[in-house]
């Protein structure tokens, strides 16, 4: 059974294709979204999900969030003792999707899909993969987030369809065309920012806050993890509240002090103007390169947990002159798509028809030198082979010369980007090549063919007409790191010991209460603690139906002081 | 890949057609059964097959009058035949657009759009042309002769423009063009009515993006008189941070984003009477005073008795070396003429004599073959009216750009070559005319040509290029393939040659290199300088 899995920067998902639809896969709370977040406990154990989201503010040296944005980046994130990458941490979480999905489905799970963002270069794509092994998955395919959303939307289209996907994740912001006719789903255009999202709205907000209370708050406590997270989280209940009201309040409790600030619509709208500018760019840009014009397009798609914010529709509204579609539930979208490309790839008989292609997002090219006529040599100049928004897959011969006549090798350095210095670009590998010696003081040339394959696996082959040479050169989607490091790591990760499934329920709420604790004061404080202290006693007794009862009433006090749980 | 007619609609299983639709019915069924992940090698030929054949479809019908007359059309793929229209297309248009004659010239024929920070303005005709290819409705914001040319690839259709409810962002855009065009010098006010007119509409995407691109474009080609307006576009579309990878408008947004800078710079160094303040008035004087458009001729003489005054020039030169756009504005061949000056100066008669001493110790040594540097290179130009001297991609010829101008000695790009036995040249007025001949001109004749034209000369070279000399450090990266040399050069090398002044001469050397002419004087001033500059240790060995 191939899952489809929606790694996402604030919340993840996984899902399934079974009997000709996709399903959502709940995790042991019962819900759909499990928050991408990342949670050592006293004992070493370790806690994702709803329950580490918690500790974000009660144990924020503990616990990690949205470290998908430092994916494929050499940034550790220190949990207690230890450090990890953050494709450790994505491992965690994929473990727990994992370890969901066969507690849903009573068969292991050993294959998935997982989505990225377009806009995810090379290196970030890798570590993903490798998120995906040592999390004991085989990762069957990285599919790029917009067309998985677009997949979900546009599989029970029936006619010919242009529209527009506008991706606004919690870290990452892409904008894909596609165009559906005949059975092809087909991307035109991919683009993207892959440094915005909606956590840089939660930003904004917690600025705010800082600015607001900067005295108070004093310049050094600004930097303390503490103090910092409950900032963010009161900035993000902030953000959800104005996504309903016109305005939200920011509530920070800090040395036995409250803080409050609240906030307009209006006045969040005005702050978050360079935000939404740069929402502009990259769908320009895709129109672009789709070569489709705004007005032809059937649908505008929002996908991901930030378009949910009124601002950004207001923004894509203002955009395109009129409203966005709301066909798709923006948090499910890519994880259903997942599991539908899952199905694909599965060849489920109920999607047979349906081809889907996809571009590449950047161009690839190589490293050449350019002689200036006064014999200067100019290096490091960007000559792309495969052009971005081509169509995998695709094979692109480009021919190079020899600089010299006497030069007996020429090396290929193979890079990835779209500035014309290759030092602006992301590097992938090398090659060199043996050339036989000029004849009369010519040049020899080299035939350098591209390769790259639907799942991002990109070939170079190098040919020499003069001496027949071959070189080929794999660029594998894998981190270049021995089987046995692969072990090692996975092997630390596996040492870490992830909470039972019954007691999810009930640790997420303790989580949840002794953060409750923390953000209140006076007599609600007491309240809480009085709370805690029973809940407590209860689990002690382990008598499921009293813990149920107590997770009721304890939930129930919870959600009348802050509200109900968000995902 | 040689993809034939015949075997793209055979890959397709369909005749040739030029409906769209079914074309892409085809691709969509075949797609199916030379599915992308069981047959790559079979898709790739089909995605191949599925684009040409929509190119094909796609192709303006001009293309079909432009090369039905030659036997090679029928032979010739969609997408050559596409290709050689807009080559066509563009050059036709190119010729004509003399607004700025100055700094027009461009000899990368083939358009090329991807050099590193080209300052230059681009050309807007490209941008025409491109709209045309995209079948927009709109009508061609251009002079008469332009619009004329362009009506007549769209096969003379002379719709009007689209009724338009009050004072829509097209008419805002036209009339700007329009102000900028003109001959007199517009209003600055009436300038940013217009901008602003058409920004306030641009909250659709779709305008946003036409506005964008026609206001960068306008900005980049009609400097210095867009300055007013250049700092309110930059803001608004945030240009300054904004990561614009699009090759259509990148080009555009980086030289007004370097202008905004530019222009800041200025007007604070007047507010705060910074040193450039003082410049001021020789900030005057080098644009418009002819006396200094051209250093002191007795040099030692003047310099001795007006110190003051031509370390001020140095330092101006510099600063406005600083600022890019600044340093495009004043004229290049002054600029070029006072570095000269400046850095003659510098060799002093000790220098000269080490010099004389080091030359003839290299001739000497130049008789011993094996040793031998790099030869001379062969025409000796002088420098005067000189704007340009180019090698293409291939090296294989000189090109040699004078411009025409009534104030400047042009005697001095008449001036004697010293053409070796055997060399052969072509001779052209860029895109004009071709003139024929098979010796090196030992004169261009200027006479014929009014003020700002520009007269490109192309030597060839070929045998005459000496290969680099054995021994020199092999560098591992491998060289742009270059064009085969039947075409024009995809990125051709522009080289100024640095040659004598005045009663001096000198062998000329190449020492700059840009890609078109526009650049050519900020960087070739560079490379002469560095030249000068290694010159000088050259002959004061440490």
């Amino acid at each position: 059974m191939i899952v489809g899995i929606d790694l996402g920067t604030t919340n993840s998902a996984v899902a399934i294709w079974r009997d000709g639809q996709a399903l959502l896969i709940p995790n042991s709370l019962g819900h759909v979204l499990t928050p991408s977040v990342v949670s050592i406990d006293e004992t070493g154990d370790v806690l994702v999900g709803l329950a580490a989201r918690e500790r974000l503010v009660t144990h924020p040296t503990q616990t990690a969030a949205a470290f998908k944005r430092y994916m494929g980046t050499r940034r550790e994130a220190v949990l207690g003792k230890k450090s990890y990458f953050a494709e450790d941490l994505s491992a965690l979480v994929l473990k727990q999707l994992k370890s969901d999905a066969e507690a849903f489905l009573g068969e292991p799970v050993t294959e998935a899909v997982i989505t990225v963002p377009a806009y995810f270069n090379d290196t970030q794509r890798k570590a993903t993969r490798m998120a995906g092994q040592l999390a004991g998955l085989k990762v069957e395919r990285l599919l790029n987030e917009p067309t998985a959303a677009a997949l979900a939307y546009g599989i029970n289209l029936k006619d010919e369809a242009k529209f527009l996907v506008f991706d606004l994740g919690g870290g990452t912001f892409d904008v894909s065309i596609l165009e559906l006719f005949e059975g092809v789903i087909e991307v035109r255009a991919t683009t993207g920012d892959n440094r915005l999202g909606g956590e840089d709205f939660n930003n904004v907000l917690a600025r705010m806050m800082v600015d607001r209370f900067k005295n108070d708050f004093g310049a050094k406590n600004l930097e303390t993890p503490a103090l910092i997270g409950r900032i963010r989280a009161a900035a993000e209940l902030a953000r959800r509240a104005l996504s309903v009201d016109n305005s939200g309040t920011m509530t920070v409790v800090w040395k036995n002090k409250e803080y409050s600030l609240q906030v307009g619509v209006d006045e969040f709208e005005e702050a978050a103007g360079v935000l939404l500018a740069r929402l502009r760019e990259p769908v320009a840009h895709a129109l672009r390169d789709g070569s489709v014009r705004a007005e032809d397009l059937d649908e505008i798609i929002l996908v991901g947990g930030a378009t949910r914010m009124p601002v950004v529709r207001r923004a894509v509204t203002k955009m395109f002159g009129r409203f966005p579609s709301a066909a798709v539930n923006p948090d499910e979208a890519v994880a259903v798509g997942a599991a539908v490309q899952a199905g694909l790839k599965a060849r489920d008989a109920a999607l047979g028809e349906v081809v889907l292609t996809d571009v590449c997002p950047y161009s690839l090219g190589v490293n050449v030198s350019e002689r200036l006529a006064n014999g200067d040599v100019r290096d490091g100049i960007f000559s792309p082979v495969i052009e971005r928004n081509t169509v995998i897959p695709a094979s692109r011969e480009k021919s190079f010369h020899t600089m010299y006549p006497n030069q007996r090798s020429v090396k290929f350095q193979i890079y990835q980007g779209e500035s014309r210095k290759v030092s602006d670009n992301v590097r992938l590998g090398e090659i060199d090549v043996p050339v036989p010696p000029a004849q009369s003081g010519g040049s020899v040339g080299v035939a350098c063919r591209f390769s790259y394959d639907i799942n991002g696996l990109l070939e170079v082959d190098l040919f020499v007409s003069e001496s027949g040479e071959r070189r080929e050169l794999v660029i594998l989607n894998d981190h270049t790191i021995s089987p046995e490091e692969l072990a090692r790591r996975r092997e630390a990760l596996a040492e870490l010991k992830q909470h039972p499934r019954d007691s999810a329920a009930a640790r997420a709420l303790m989580a949840r209460a002794a953060r409750c604790y923390e953000q209140t004061l006076g007599e609600r404080r007491e309240q809480v603690a009085r709370l805690i202290l029973q809940f407590e006693n209860v689990l002690e007794r382990q008598d499921p139906k009293a813990i149920d009862r107590a997770q009721e009433e304890v939930s129930a006090y919870l959600d009348a002081i802050e509200g109900e749980t968000w995902l | 890949m040689a993809v034939t007619t015949s075997s793209i609609w055979s890959i397709l299983d369909i005749e040739a057609t030029d409906d769209a639709s079914t074309i892409r019915r085809a691709y969509a069924r075949r797609v199916k059964i030379v599915h992308p992940e069981d047959d790559p090698e079979g898709f790739k030929a089909l995605r191949n097959a599925y684009s040409q054949a929509l190119a094909w479809a796609a192709r303006p019908t001009a293309s079909v009058i432009v090369h039905a007359t030659t036997p090679e059309a029928a032979e010739m793929s969609p997408e050559e035949a596409v290709v050689t229209l807009d080559e066509t297309a563009d050059d036709t248009l190119r010729s004509l657009t003399p607004r700025d004659p100055g700094r027009v010239l461009s000899l990368d024929a083939d358009a090329d759009e991807n050099e590193e920070q080209d300052m230059a303005p681009p050309a807007p005709d490209l941008a025409r042309v491109r709209r045309l290819e995209a079948n927009e409705s709109e009508p061609p914001p251009a002079t008469s002769v332009e619009r004329a040319s362009i009506r007549t690839l769209e096969g003379a259709d002379d719709t009007p423009p689209p009724p338009t409810v009050q004072r829509d962002y097209k008419a805002a855009l036209a009339h700007l063009e329009g102000l900028l065009a003109a001959e007199a010098e517009p209003e600055s006010g009436a300038l940013l009515r217009d901008v602003d007119d058409a920004l306030a509409q641009s909250g659709l995407i779709s305008a946003h993006m036409e506005i964008e691109y026609r206001l960068g474009h306008l900005a980049a080609h009609y400097w210095p008189r867009s300055d007013p307006f250049v700092a309110r576009i930059v803001a608004h579309f945030r240009w300054a941070d904004a990561r614009i990878d699009d090759p259509h408008l990148q080009q555009a947004v980086s030289w007004c984003v370097q202008r905004d800078k530019d222009l800041v710079f200025l007007a604070e160094a007047q507010k705060r009477g910074s040193p450039l303040l003082r410049f001021a008035p020789q900030l005057q004087l080098l644009r418009a005073a002819p006396e200094l458009r051209k250093p002191p001729s007795f040099a030692f003489l003047k310099g001795f008795i007006q110190p003051g005054l031509l370390g001020e020039v140095r330092k101006l030169l510099s600063e406005i070396r600083a600022h890019p756009t600044l340093e495009a504005e004043f004229p290049a061949p002054a600029q070029k003429a006072w570095w000269r000056y400046f850095n003659n100066q510098r060799i002093n008669p000790l220098g000269l004599w080490i010099a004389i001493t080091v030359v003839g110790a290299i001739l000497g040594l130049s008789a011993i073959p094996q040793v031998a540097a790099h030869p001379p290179n062969p025409a000796v130009v002088s420098i005067g009216a000189l704007n340009d001297v180019a090698t293409m991609g291939d090296r294989q010829s000189l090109w040699i750009v004078c411009q025409a101008h009534s104030e400047f000695a042009f005697e001095n790009c008449t001036a004697p070559f010293a053409p070796p036995a055997g060399v052969t040249k072509a001779q052209q007025e860029l895109a004009v005319q071709t003139t024929s001949g098979t010796e090196i001109p030992s004169s261009i004749d200027m006479a014929g040509y009014p003020d700002g034209t520009n007269v490109a000369v192309q030597i060839d070279v070929s045998h005459l290029v000496a290969p680099l000399p054995p021994g020199t450090a092999t560098p591992q990266t491998p060289v742009e393939a270059t064009s085969p040399p039947t075409q024009l050069p995809v990125h051709p090398v522009v080289v100024v040659m640095d040659c004598h002044t005045g009663s001096r001469r000198s062998p000329c050397r190449i020492v700059g290199h840009g890609a078109n002419s526009h650049r050519i004087n900020a960087k070739a001033l560079d490379a002469l300088e560095r030249a000068e500059r290694s010159a000088d240790r050259a002959v004061h060995p440490r």
